[in-house]
């Protein structure tokens, strides 16, 4: 073995073929396949016996054997996932995640050759990686490239390389000439789409290729140009992912001085060709980060205000560790816990995101005030999941008075910017969502329905089609009807009409609508909006001018 | 799943009050202590007939007559102001529309509070008036302590330029309308609070008090109480015209009793349509309005 842990790359695949059946978290001992637009992706252990077998028409599966059947959660799988990456993270950060598809396995390749020395050694390090993922039933391959050591973790005996077994390329290289070319459409590859690989698979089947030894001894006679010239430059491409191998020809030529392996010089075949020299840069991958932070006090709290410190001093942190990420936030949940464990959430949302402690400050002083203390608090925690990057507003460089006005004009339109925001989620945290909005025109004759709530940053329309007539400033959602009285309209008072009718019709695809419409007056003079409903022969107030 | 780090105890001191712990940032920045000069801008210290000569801040009301009786020549900024209406909707439109669309129209990022207003304002008929309802914020208190809450909210954002606010059905104590009064003087717009014409008779703290109510074509504006003027100075009530829109075009036939022909002009969906005529005995039993 050479000592060259921090040249050659090491890869170790884990393959997750049960990640579907994982997901669902059932029992495992019961018959269950998993399915996919009728088409099984996971099936139990106790079925395979019965010849069921993945990726097989659920309908072909049903004449085989008794089963029950779960859809798949491609959600939850991912979810499963994330959770195994985090898992990984304390071996390497070079991990690389394969979420599932709907032919091929879901899965991780690991980087790990600088991570070998750490772990003394490449077998202690599969070992710790085999148990920390027992219960995920995975494959494991290990190769010099992660294509294959994804196609070696298909080999049923691979085990874990003794203490002394070096990492060897070309036994390696060796393991996967066995492999069927066939094997090549189970690669979790972009470079090609699935379809266009399956092609290129067939025409290397007839034209006599049938293992991946046979493409990789064609390299070895006559370099990667014959292949370049028989087969699509994105296929070779893979091919040299696969193998390591340059594909300019200078790089892929036969080694002059043969290595003194043995099984390569028994056999006297040309020596293997060079490891590329160029690689691939590695993909690194970031844990999921989020803001935890926490208190536990002398003595249990059983006022409200009392908490107002820990909480603006907690928020502080979050709001360094936000400025320190260049990360803003909208949520954040408190947890408050009695000596007895007990918990209560407290959860504050913001309108517009925020990297400053002090609104988030405020809201949850108003969230505590609207919520007495369950118990009495021996601890706090602060939470903050769900982040999103920084987004900078742009402002003008003061170089000349006038900018230095339009700067002004800026800072201040911004501090009312965020003056609006605070007030709003101020407003929000006490009365809910619902209680506050604005209103918009609706393009609809029916006055009820021209009429619409919008949320408080939505944009309003600002002109409107002409109408005839006067519109009155207050509107009744539902029609308050008239009463009838000694030959007059009575409502909160004797009306008279002014004006009108104006007829309104429309509506007809829904809830067919005729309406005139007329101004009237009460007898204390106000002025409202009456109108006689044409189809159910009734006289109604819409509305008020004021 | 990374581990929380460990759990930092927090040791609170001995009393109950954390002002001396010490943090980089404290939470409450000590407010200095205003001078005699800021306390007499507030207005609300008696100085006796001299408080008249003080100028403040108004907007104007567009009616010169008003204006006329107004100390500041419009309605007080900063202050509160209450309107006692004979019935909802009684002019409140009509009397602070005018400035409210000023101020709006002031800046663009500026907003107008309705807080609990008896209806749902008609975006027609305010984008007819010319109102931006982009910058119209409802706001829909459940409870009076809401409203309180709001309203003090509201008139200290230096976002909201003017409220107008229903009194919700349980009655304000004068300490409410007092927390109210104090928060308009922090903010700097028109802070108005709609009240019904029984509330007239109670003490108010509010800068102006107003009540208003219809009279033949003109809207009545009584002065109940201007800061700075003595009660036998207020004079009789101001006489403000009805928009043209809302008067009587042609003397209305009324359906019921008048038995005289009269022609009506139907409009469909905005379009002048037909004439049509309602003859003998139309009471209001006998309209149908024929659909066209």
């Amino acid at each position: 073995m050479v000592n060259n842990y921090n040249v050659t790359r090491c890869w170790i695949a884990v393959r997750l073929p049960q990640l579907p059946l994982d997901a669902l978290e059932v029992s495992r001992q019961d018959d269950i396949v998993v399915t996919q637009k009728q088409q099984i992706v996971c099936v139990s252990s106790s079925l395979l016996t019965k010849g069921i077998k993945p990726y097989m028409p659920l309908t072909t599966a049903q004449l085989l054997a008794e089963f029950q059947q779960y859809k798949r959660r491609p959600e939850q799988e991912f979810n499963r996932l994330t959770e195994l990456a985090n898992q990984l993270y304390a071996f390497t950060p070079y991990l690389e995640t394969h979420v599932p598809h709907e032919h091929k396995d879901a899965g991780f390749t690991l980087e790990v050759s600088r991570s070998l020395k750490l772990f003394n050694g490449l077998s202690c390090l599969y070992q710790k990686i085999y148990i920390s993922l027992k219960h995920a039933n995975g494959h494991f391959g290990i190769g010099h490239t992660p294509s294959a050591a994804w196609l070696l973790s298909f080999i049923s005996d691979t085990t874990a390389p003794s203490q002394n077994q070096a990492f060897d390329r070309e036994v390696i290289l060796e393991k996967l000439s066995l492999q069927p070319v066939r094997a090549l459409t189970l690669l979790p590859q972009s470079t090609l789409s699935l379809k266009a690989l399956s092609a290129e698979v067939d025409a290397l089947e007839k034209t006599g290729f049938k293992t991946l030894g046979d493409i990789l001894k064609q390299i070895q006679k006559h370099s990667f140009a014959s292949i370049r010239k028989r087969w699509s430059t994105r296929f070779c491409e893979l091919m040299s992912e696969l193998f390591d191998i340059d594909q300019s020809h200078a790089q892929s030529k036969i080694e002059s001085t043969p290595k003194t392996n043995d099984s390569i010089s028994n056999n006297k075949s040309p020596p293997l060709p060079s490891p590329s020299l160029f690689k691939k840069p590695l993909i690194i991958f970031e844990p999921e980060s989020f803001f935890y932070n926490s208190m536990e006090f002398d003595y249990p709290i059983n006022t409200s205000e009392q908490l107002h410190q820990p909480m603006a001093m907690l928020l502080q942190k979050l709001s360094d560790y936000l400025q320190q990420h260049q990360l803003q936030c909208q949520a954040v949940e408190w947890r408050l816990f009695d000596i007895y464990h007990d918990c209560e959430t407290l959860n504050i949302y913001s309108s517009q995101p925020q990297q400053k402690w002090q609104l988030l400050y405020e809201l949850s002083q108003i969230q505590l005030e609207s919520n007495s203390l369950p118990f009495e608090v021996d601890g706090i925690e602060l939470h903050c999941r769900n982040t999103q990057k920084f987004t900078a507003d742009n402002q003008t460089l003061a170089f000349s008075s006038h900018a230095h006005s339009t700067d002004n004009e800026a800072m201040g339109k911004q501090q009312l910017q965020d003056d609006f925001a605070r007030l709003t989620a101020k407003l929000q945290a006490r009365i809910g969502n619902e209680a506050i909005f604005k209103i918009d025109y609706n393009d609809s004759h029916i006055p009820e329905l021209s009429n619409k709530k919008i949320d408080v940053y939505g944009a309003s329309t600002t002109t409107v089609t002409t109408s005839i007539g006067a519109r009155p400033s207050w509107i009744f959602s539902q029609p308050q009807p008239i009463e009838y009285k000694s030959e007059s309209l009575f409502w909160r008072g004797t009306l008279a009409l002014l004006q009108g009718p104006e007829r309104i019709e429309g509506n007809w695809w829904d809830k067919p609508t005729a309406r005139d419409y007329f101004l009237a007056q009460r007898d204390d003079g106000l002025r409202v909006w009456v109108f006689y409903d044409l189809l159910q022969n009734k006289w109604l107030v819409q509305g008020v001018f004021s | 799943m990374p581990s929380p780090p460990f759990r930092k105890v927090f040791q609170p001191p001995s009393s109950s009050v954390y002002g001396n712990e010490p943090t980089d940032r404290p939470v409450n920045e000590p407010q200095a202590k205003p001078s005699l000069e800021t306390l007499l801008q507030q207005g609300d210290v008696w100085r006796g007939h001299s408080q008249r000569f003080v100028t403040k801040d108004a907007v104007d009301s567009t009616y010169p007559q008003l204006n006329k009786r107004l100390l500041n020549k419009g309605w007080p900024s900063s202050s509160l102001i209450e309107l006692c209406q004979a019935s909802p909707g009684c002019g409140d439109w009509l009397l602070f529309g005018p400035a409210v669309m000023r101020l709006l129209r002031e800046n663009t990022l500026y907003h107008a509070a309705l807080l609990n207003p008896p209806a749902l304002p008609f975006a027609e008929g305010l984008l007819q008036a010319g109102v931006p309802l982009n910058q119209l914020l409802i706001v829909r208190p459940k409870s009076k302590a809401d409203f309180i809450a709001c309203f003090t909210e509201l008139a200290r954002s230096s976002s909201c330029c003017s409220i107008l606010a229903w009194q919700p059905k349980s009655f304000l104590t004068y300490t409410e309308l007092r927390k109210c009064q104090l928060a308009t003087n922090a903010g700097k717009g028109l802070y108005v609070l709609l009240r019904p014409a029984q509330a007239k008779q109670s003490s108010s703290p509010a800068g102006l008090r107003l009540y208003s109510e219809f009279e033949g074509q003109q809207l009545l504006v009584g002065i109940i109480k201007q800061r700075g003027q003595l009660q036998n100075q207020l004079h009789q009530a101001i006489a403000i015209e009805l928009p043209q829109q809302w008067l009587e075009q042609q003397p209305h036939r009324n359906p019921v009793n008048n038995s005289t022909p009269r022609e009506y002009r139907f409009y469909t969906n905005g379009q002048a349509k037909q004439t049509i005529a309602i003859k003998k005995n139309g009471g209001l039993d006998n309209y149908r309005g024929k659909r066209g």
